[in-house]
């Protein structure tokens, strides 16, 4: 037997429907027959169907129907789309014709229709350069690398290439601010860099070390790592000597003091031209972390006076002047370097960093 | 598509996608922003799409890429069939390109794509179809009341011009 108690209920609506054989029917009455607990439900199981008493019509049949009868008032604008698409095949188009010509006031509307056509208008998309792709890196990486060298080589150029002042017994010093009594680094500045040798556990003053020159500079550089630690600057000379005795592996700066230990008086030495930042060391050990590249950078900080006043600014003004010059193309954004001049004497007065809204301007003091 | 594949379409089709994006958003932020996202998209897809489907490609990802943003936002004027011949007459025009312009302006999102994509690009009914995921009857029927309401719309501003 097919029907089963899993099943039955099927067979229960086709047997209302009417749609079991004979032999089904017969198979139906003797499963029913030998389940009496189904016999309730098989005698009320009634077919239910939907009677459809709303009558619910299309009463718009007319408009969907297509017309036999060509191009007439119902079907015009529909021609006369198409015919503006230029999907009109050429017998319908005749049609069309004839149709205008019969009823004339339908010609402006065709001219309306054709009117709808739009005009495409020239839209420039200024930033292709940012869609467009490299064979290596992506955008991104050169913004903030062009960004990032930008900010180095201008503060780079400022802070080393400081106007000096000659001091009476020929040696030279750094133009810094007036604060001196400030035991920070920011407030110590000298403009001599030893970045090979250590420096001597007997001082400052001797003249035999290589590390100390004219009393300007304790500075030492041993290794890329150890320049990321600056430390606090002593305020006596004792806390002086123990910290230079104590940092072969540290980078130190040191106050300014003249050849007999006297501090330099600052009050009588000019300005600082650009920034707060005032070590030069800082500087050094920051290019030798991130521009590990570019040797001669390091070397320009490390050199001496003559050379960086000889050749240095000329090489950090090109450096700036061209790396501005790859920022304005990568990124289409004004971004200039350029030197401003005084129009009477025509000497340097400023160099100016350019930024089309915005000009920063860094004075060249004498 | 090689990089220089990729690059060449930048060229050839920014400009396009970019003035179809923003005749639809009508703010260059978020045009240029979709348009950038879009070429992001291709990128990924670049060993993928085949530089003769580029174009399509770009403009069925632009598409779908601004109807999630106008869903997103909720900002996107949606404009029902009976609000569309309810324009003011407050404006004068010079000619008939800016009547087009804010006519063009005043129809639903997706009637304005379709007839830009139709006029501007001068894709098939069967392409277009495949940029908005409609199809050919479909795009003949947004046509057809895209230039229905433009035709109405011109006719009724030339009468007040």
């Amino acid at each position: 037997m097919n029907i089963n108690l899993t099943n039955y209920e099927a067979y229960f609506l086709d047997y209302h429907e009417g749609s079991l054989s004979p032999a089904l029917v017969k198979e139906l009455m003797d499963f029913v027959a030998q389940h009496p607990e189904l016999k309730e439900e098989f005698e009320n199981f009634e077919a239910v169907s939907l009677t459809d008493s709303e009558n619910i019509a299309f009463d718009k049949k007319e408009l969907l129907k297509k017309s036999t009868a060509g191009i007439n008032e119902s079907n015009f604008d529909e021609h006369a789309v198409q015919y503006m698409e230029g999907t009109l095949p050429v017998d319908l188009q005749n049609e069309l014709k004839a149709f205008i010509s019969k009823n004339p006031h339908y010609k402006k509307e065709l001219e309306l229709y054709t009117k709808t056509k739009l005009v495409p208008e020239t839209i420039v998309f200024e930033d292709k350069f940012l869609l467009k792709k490299g064979s290596k890196r992506p955008a991104a990486y050169y913004y903030w690398s062009a960004a990032a060298s930008v900010a180095i080589i201008i503060g780079a150029y400022f802070f080393l290439n400081r106007n000096v002042a000659p001091t009476p017994n020929g040696n030279t010093i750094v133009k810094q601010h007036q604060n001196t009594d400030s035991n920070t680094v920011a407030h110590h500045v000298s403009n001599k860099i030893d970045s090979t040798a250590a420096l001597p556990k007997d001082g400052l003053n001797n003249p035999a070390n290589g590390a100390v020159k004219n009393n300007n500079v304790a500075v030492n550089v041993t290794s890329e790592k150890q320049h990321r630690k600056v430390h606090a600057m002593p305020t006596s000379r004792k806390e002086e000597e123990h910290m230079v005795a104590s940092g072969g592996n540290k980078i130190h700066a040191l106050p300014i003091r003249a050849q007999n230990n006297i501090p330099v008086n600052l009050e009588n030495t000019p300005a600082i031209s650009f920034g707060n930042i005032e070590d030069t060391s800082i500087v050094v050990a920051w290019m030798k972390q991130y521009m590990p590249v570019n040797t001669n950078l390091v070397n320009y900080a490390a050199a001496d006076d003559e050379t960086k006043d000889s050749q240095g600014s000329k090489f950090l003004y090109l450096l700036a002047k061209y790396t501005c010059k790859g920022l304005h193309k990568i990124t289409g954004q004004h971004i200039k370097f350029q030197k401003k001049y005084d129009s009477d004497t025509t000497n340097i007065i400023a160099y100016q960093l350019d930024l089309g809204n915005k000009k920063i301007n860094f004075p060249v003091k004498e | 598509m090689t990089i220089e594949e990729f690059n060449t379409c930048v060229d050839m089709y920014a400009d396009n996608l970019y003035r179809f994006i923003l005749k639809n958003v009508k703010d260059t932020d978020k045009a240029k922003d979709i348009v950038q996202d879009t070429y992001e998209k291709l990128w990924l897809k670049v060993s993928d799409v085949k530089s003769t489907n580029a174009k399509s490609y770009m403009f069925t990802t632009a598409y779908r890429t601004m109807i999630d943003r106008f869903r997103t936002d909720s900002k996107q004027e949606r404009l029902e069939d009976s609000h569309l011949y309810s324009h003011s007459h407050t404006r004068q025009y010079s000619d008939l390109k800016e009547i087009l312009n804010e006519a063009v302006g005043k129809l639903p999102e997706i009637q304005r794509s379709v007839i830009m994509l139709r006029d501007y690009e001068g894709y098939e009914y069967r392409e277009i179809g495949e940029i908005t995921g409609l199809n050919e009857s479909q795009v003949k029927i947004y046509i057809f009341r895209a230039r229905t309401f433009l035709k109405k719309y011109i006719g009724s501003m030339e009468a007040v011009v």
